[in-house]
């Protein structure tokens, strides 16, 4: 096999197999992704879980710890183990790093100890495993973003090794744990829960007039912000939001919401729902305005 | 480089999981991408992958390299999101150029998304198992040898079935020119 040369060293020049080989070896997520891709993992996993180099003893055990001990507990393990290496490399105090080690691994192990004794007790449960904490109830105050799904935008992903991620995507999980939501916590909503969407239920004529009425509030709404009343504008959104009611506008709603936000100077929950706006629609014709708003001061 | 240790176990354990992220995103994104994962859905499932890697990073052995591991766990992600449903609504979504840029700069993206279009249609015709050596080797670059390791069969099959790949493809490529041909003579006459 070594000596197979790659296609594009044979092909042609402007050959259709070329070309297409090319665009596919060039091809990039969009401008900007990798980041909120980022900013979502630690939101997902916990900042100090993943900022930090693991330490080699600690995972070392945790990798020879028999399958009772939890992926989580693990993963704590690693945190405490990761802190330790990380202060002792900055001070460059070697015997403050075996301390702060086995502090590391005391941890990690007492943690794992404790996971065990949890599984055992209640094998019927399940565990989310990257969880490093667990999701706290928030009292459902405003479902922006998660009102009705756009069917491919947070689609659930059945995969037996991961049952991380809640039914409706990662995405659900961010909008639960994202931490700079401080005032306005936006709760996951359970797929059940929501109200059932009947597209085809309807007939063309309701439909078009549906729809025509959402892109008139829509309209109404974006005046409103550009004309100083981003409060009212916000106001008639969370209306909007509360009664649940099924969008097909829902990515234009949603971007008017953080832009309403802004202009509110509510700068905090902008980004938050601007950044989460990226993941739920990381293709959107709004993912510049979105992403200038990420990253102005 | 952190992509392989002498140590038999716990390699994952001195890896910075952010540099890792960083160094790899795009290649996993890439191969969720031309393994069939729709371009709504790629971020997510990117997600989910370096999810997984994050949980299992202390299990990493260091027997392959970094990208070779990662790419096991795309493929199965990849293969989870073909059975699931999702990739039944993908082709309702329709893609808008973003952002502010010029007309230019528009048509070219354009251009660059119909082909990309074309590359997934063109792989998506072709069996699971010939798509995943020929993205792997040649979109991917990945040596005959990893790609054997991470499929768990001989290179002899990774060899034939990169043959039956490329073939596939060329045949694919020349029935949409022909087509298009046909077409664009039909339109003038």
């Amino acid at each position: 096999m070594t000596n197979t040369k790659r296609w594009l060293d044979e092909l042609p020049l402007g050959s259709g197999e070329r070309e297409l080989l090319l665009v596919g070896k060039a091809a990039r997520p969009a401008e900007g992704a990798i980041d909120a891709n980022w900013q979502a993992l630690c939101a997902t996993l916990g900042t100090t879980a993943i900022s930090g180099t693991f330490a080699t003893s600690a995972a070392a055990s945790s990798s020879a710890a028999p399958a009772a001990a939890s992926a989580s507990a693990a993963a704590s393990a690693k945190v405490g183990a990761s802190i330790a290496v990380g202060k002792a490399a900055s001070a460059g105090l070697f015997v403050v790093a075996a301390k702060s080690l086995a502090l590391g691994v005391g941890i990690g192990l007492a943690v794992m100890g404790a996971a065990t004794v949890v599984q055992h007790s209640n094998r019927s449960s399940v565990v989310p495993a990257t969880a490093t904490k667990p999701i706290p109830a928030q009292p459902a105050r405003r479902p922006l973003l998660s009102a009705p799904p756009i069917p491919a935008a947070a689609p659930p992903i059945a995969t037996e090794a991961a049952p991380v991620v809640s039914p409706s995507g990662v995405s659900a999980v961010l909008r639960a744990r994202e931490p700079g939501v401080v005032s306005n916590p936006m709760p996951i909503q359970p797929a059940a829960a929501q109200p059932a969407v009947a597209p085809f239920a309807a007939s063309t004529e309701e439909r078009t007039a549906s729809l025509a009425r959402q892109a008139r509030e829509l309209a109404e709404l974006k005046r409103l912000i550009d004309h100083g009343s981003p409060a009212e504008a916000l106001g008639r959104l969370d209306k909007n939001f509360s009664a649940g009611t099924p969008s097909v506008l829902s990515e234009e709603r949603d971007a008017l919401y953080v832009q309403a936000l802004a202009r509110a100077q509510r700068r905090d929950e902008a980004r938050t729902f601007a950044r989460q706006f990226l993941l739920r629609y990381p293709h959107s014709p709004y993912f510049e305005t979105m992403r200038q708003l990420l990253t102005e001061e | 480089m952190i992509a392989r240790r002498s140590s038999p176990h716990s390699v994952g354990c001195c890896l910075d999981f952010e540099e890792l992220y960083r160094n790899h995103h795009d290649f996993v994104w890439r191969t969720l991408r031309r393994m069939g994962v729709g371009e709504r859905d790629a971020m997510d499932a990117g997600q989910k992958v370096f999810l997984i890697a994050h949980r299992r990073l202390a299990m990493f052995d260091g027997r392959s390299t970094v990208k070779t591991w990662l790419c096991g766990i795309a493929l199965r992600v990849a293969s989870d999101y073909r059975r699931s449903a999702i990739s039944r609504r993908e082709v309702l979504v329709a893609e808008t150029p973003c952002g502010n840029s010029h007309e230019a700069d528009q048509l070219q993206r354009l251009e660059e998304r119909e082909r990309l279009a074309i590359l997934d249609q063109v792989l998506s015709e072709m069996p699971v198992e010939q798509r995943a050596v020929f993205v792997l080797f040649e979109l991917e670059e990945m040596s005959g040898e990893e790609i054997a390791a991470l499929l768990s069969v001989p290179e002899g099959t990774v060899r034939s079935r990169l043959r039956l790949a490329r073939r596939a493809f060329s045949k694919s490529v020349s029935l949409r020119q022909s087509h298009s041909v046909r077409i664009a003579a039909g339109g003038e006459s």
